[in-house]
């Protein structure tokens, strides 16, 4: 366990020395993070007021959601055209464990972006977060990335087969930006498109950080979406591992690892 | 001990859209990068694999590292299947890439060596000591904290060289070690290879080069491979016994073969 907190720490310290390294880069992405929350606060402004702190979340989830998706597959594309994609598979380390690891950074840069946008959206915008429960967000949060997780461990595995043009990045992207009420309530969709909503696990994830930043429901409150992706998780998980694993040794008696 | 037991590698080639086109059905054409290779590698051997480019003398090495699996046959590295026990099998194997962009070159040298070396599970306090060791071995301390985009190719191929030996491996694959060195700088690396890993640590080293010299100075035995087929796996003593020089012996076997 030791070895594995010395190695997941080995990442952050890595990704971190190296993104901070592009001080422009580095700041100038924190700042970007906010300007869609001016941009939806003055739609907010249009549509009415219930609108802007529901989207609040739903943005800062939705970027969450969508690191989750594309760290995996970026880390595994980033270290092949780097040339580190080679090294890393020579070290005692296995490549599930790797895989694992190597977006921890990302999510803790993008989850001070959550608490930017919050905080921004809280004290300048006037969100009212005073019933917030913030265990249940957090527990929310966790049980979310967890579920991304698993389709971003399934989109570095594409990465590694097709090195580029990823089917399943693409697909769970629109489930994301389109079919989550992230942006706008599923209501307003068409009939047609309101089942996707329903069997959409990114809904579920947005809805409950919601009921739990707005409305303070408590864990058990929120039983229903914890269950539907932790469900998720149960499935997706050993998948995406296996899948994953079997894409490696494909690539290792193709000979294409390096391949980009 | 290493045991390479009729190995073939096939690479495919991706089929073109016109040939999606028109003959959709068709397999896809295949290249022999190695065709029935066996050869055993004995503890403490040091074993330089020569040929032209494009024979297959990396592909090998990278096969008996695990890095690729063979399409047929087995590799074992200390009795451990390279395919069926991969983790296990490269344990023992220390790998030199000869790639300059295979280092994060935001990142220091040391931090480098302390990235790859906890990945290669040597503990924090031994990680310090080696690092400290193999920066002194190699000849950077006065460079290693500074980030890797300064370096020279020759300095990169050091720090190459001690990243192989953080995890302190009995075996130790180096493709073209002084290929990007000046004649001094190649020199002094095939000393430190040879004397200090080969006949102080005893450990047993795969070297693909082109380079005679390099043979000379690092080997005692000589495998050539041409167009994927090992054609020929003898001792440097036998080879100066019956041609005298490894030139005469490689121009004899790939001109036979030509």
């Amino acid at each position: 366990m030791s070895a594995l907190l010395r190695k997941a720490a080995a990442m952050i310290r890595r990704d971190f020395t190296i993104e901070s390294s592009y001080k422009m880069s580095f700041f100038l992405d924190i700042l970007y993070s906010l300007m869609p929350v001016f941009t939806f606060y003055f739609l907010g402004k249009l549509i009415g007021k219930n609108y802007f702190p529901s989207t609040v979340i739903g943005i800062a989830l939705a970027g969450y959601f969508q690191a989750a998706l594309r760290s995996f597959g970026a880390s595994i594309r980033d270290a092949q055209m780097a040339g580190s994609f080679e090294v890393l598979l020579s070290t005692r380390t296995n490549m599930r464990t790797i895989i694992l690891l190597s977006p921890l950074y990302n999510f803790l840069f993008k989850l001070i972006h959550i608490v930017i946008i919050i905080s921004f959206s809280g004290i300048f915008l006037h969100v009212d977060y005073s019933h917030a429960n913030i265990l249940s967000a957090l527990c929310m949060l966790f049980v979310s990335i967890l579920a991304f997780s698993s389709v971003g461990i399934l989109s570095a595995a594409c990465v590694v087969i097709f090195k580029r043009g990823n089917p399943l990045e693409m697909a769970f992207g629109l489930f994301i930006t389109l079919v989550s009420g992230a942006y706008f309530p599923v209501d307003v969709l068409p009939a047609s498109m309101k089942w996707i909503a329903v069997i959409n696990p990114v809904k579920y994830a947005i809805d409950g950080a919601r009921l739990a930043l707005l409305e303070g429901y408590s864990i058990p409150m929120l039983l229903k979406e914890i269950a539907i992706l932790c469900s998720m998780v149960a499935v997706l998980l050993p998948l995406g591992l296996f899948l994953f694993s079997q894409a490696i040794k494909k690539v290792k008696y193709d000979g294409t690892l390096v391949v980009y | 001990m290493i045991k390479v037991q009729n190995v073939s590698m096939v690479f495919r080639i991706p089929k073109r859209y016109r040939e999606y086109l028109f003959h959709p059905f068709r397999k896809p054409k295949n290249v022999n990068a190695i065709s029935g290779a066996t050869i055993t590698i004995t503890k403490g051997d040091a074993v330089a694999f020569l040929g032209p480019n494009g024979a297959g003398k990396t592909t090998l090495l990278k096969v008996i590292g695990g890095l690729l699996y063979p399409t047929e046959g087995s590799v074992q590295v200390n009795g451990y299947d390279t395919v069926k026990q991969n983790e296990k099998a490269h344990e023992t194997v220390g790998y030199v890439i000869n790639e300059d962009r295979s280092f994060y070159w935001r990142l220091s040298g040391r931090h480098n060596l302390e990235f790859f070396g906890t990945l290669d599970n040597v503990s924090r306090s031994a990680l310090r000591e080696r690092i400290r060791e193999l920066v002194d071995f190699v000849d950077m301390t006065e460079h290693i904290d500074k980030q890797v985009w300064g370096y020279s190719s020759g300095m990169r191929q050091r720090l190459a060289i001690a990243r192989a030996l953080v995890s302190d491996p009995e075996i130790l694959i180096l493709d073209e070690p002084t290929r990007t060195l000046d004649p001094l700088g190649a020199v002094k690396l095939r000393e430190l290879i040879y004397k200090e890993l080969h006949q102080a640590q005893k450990k047993t080293l795969l070297v693909a080069t082109h380079q005679v010299q390099e043979v000379e100075a690092l080997c005692n035995k000589v495998c050539i491979i041409d167009k994927g087929r090992l054609r020929a796996f003898l001792t440097l003593k036998e080879i100066k016994k019956r041609y005298r020089t490894v030139e005469r012996f490689y121009a004899k076997v790939i001109g036979e073969d030509q």
